[in-house]
């Protein structure tokens, strides 16, 4: 009987990573608002740790929070605080953007893969979907909008007419309403004549 | 001029004098009521305010309700019609009189001597007394 196990191979010299381009990327104005460094390192790490229960303490211990000595219940304590803090809200806000702005061309690329995949099921709504965006149906909306309008803020017909009104019957002298210039344009072709 | 408070301490007999002696336009001033007497006052006040330019438009419209709500049987719209806007010396003493409160300028428009003030400034109110106490006879 065999018993030997199989041999492992041995592992071959890791590549040397080539060093990483410096890439100017720039946090937004609610990433940078933030703080730290740590509290801008939790948000990001709550991009890249596996969701689900103990998500958010294990992005606080990522981003460098507690103590080695720390006990759970602190930790749950700080990343609670983390998540609730409105400067971190704002920073997730705005990084969801982000995240689904920069998620557009993988989305493009899958849509494209569908609607030349005939046999996926879903192939003639991402056909629709496509012919939805570059030929969209006309619709015609009937919006009815109504303006509650006080006589301080438009002087209305009905105003000023009950003005002229009592002030002929009461004998009342009111200002003159402003000078209007009347007119009719005519057009100087002088310029172009000379 | 008589102001109220000596009205009031006169003696009957001193009183019968007086008001015997008292002109026709005296007297018709004696016999406006204090309500009227105040109204006028107001109304030259709210005609001057109407005179103004930059008056809002709102503000003017309500004057004018004001005038018409307050014109009565006596004080008709065609005497209202008579009151001249309040000159420059007679809102001066309105500007005084509403340093007391509204309520107290009012009684104070309406003193025999302050309202008698307000007609040598603004005769026109005198004239509006004559056409609302023409048919009185």
């Amino acid at each position: 009987m065999d018993t030997a196990s199989p041999r492992k191979r041995p592992k071959a010299k890791r590549r040397e990573l080539a060093p990483l381009e410096p890439v100017d990327a720039k946090d937004g104005p609610k990433m940078l608002a933030l703080p730290t460094d740590r509290h801008r390192a939790f948000v990001r790490a709550l991009y890249t740790v596996r969701a689900g229960h103990g998500a958010r303490v294990k992005a606080a211990k990522l981003a460098g929070f507690g103590t080695p000595t720390s006990t759970p219940q602190s930790m749950a304590t700080i990343a609670s605080r983390l998540s609730h803090d409105e400067r971190v809200l704002e920073a997730i806000a705005e990084e969801d953007q982000k995240f689904i702005r920069s998620s557009a061309p993988r989305a493009m690329g899958a849509l494209s893969r569908l609607i030349e995949n005939p046999r996926h099921k879903d192939h003639a709504r991402g056909i629709a979907m496509v012919l939805d965006r570059t030929m969209p149906l006309e619709t015609i909306h009937n919006v009815q909008v109504k303006h509650e309008v006080t006589p301080d803020f438009k002087e209305t017909a009905q105003v000023l007419a009950r003005i002229a009104e009592l002030a002929a019957k009461f004998c009342v002298r009111l200002p003159a309403p402003p000078l209007l210039i009347e007119g009719q344009a005519i057009e100087n072709n002088s310029q172009a004549a000379s | 001029m008589m102001t109220d408070a000596e009205i009031i301490s006169m003696p009957d007999a001193a009183r019968f004098v007086w008001l015997n002696s008292l002109q026709s336009d005296e007297q018709q001033i004696l016999d406006c009521s204090t309500g009227h007497r105040y109204t006028m006052v107001v109304f030259s006040t709210i005609k001057r305010y109407l005179a103004e330019e930059d008056a809002p438009t709102l503000y003017r419209l309500k004057f004018l309700e004001y005038l018409d709500k307050l014109s009565d049987a006596w004080l008709t719209a065609e005497a209202v019609a008579m009151i001249e806007p309040m000159c420059d010396d007679g809102y001066e003493i309105v500007k005084e009189a509403r340093k007391l409160g509204w309520q107290k300028a009012f009684d104070t428009f309406a003193k025999q001597e302050i309202f008698s003030a307000f007609v040598a400034l603004n005769p026109s109110l005198m004239a509006a007394i004559k056409h609302c106490n023409r048919g009185r006879g």
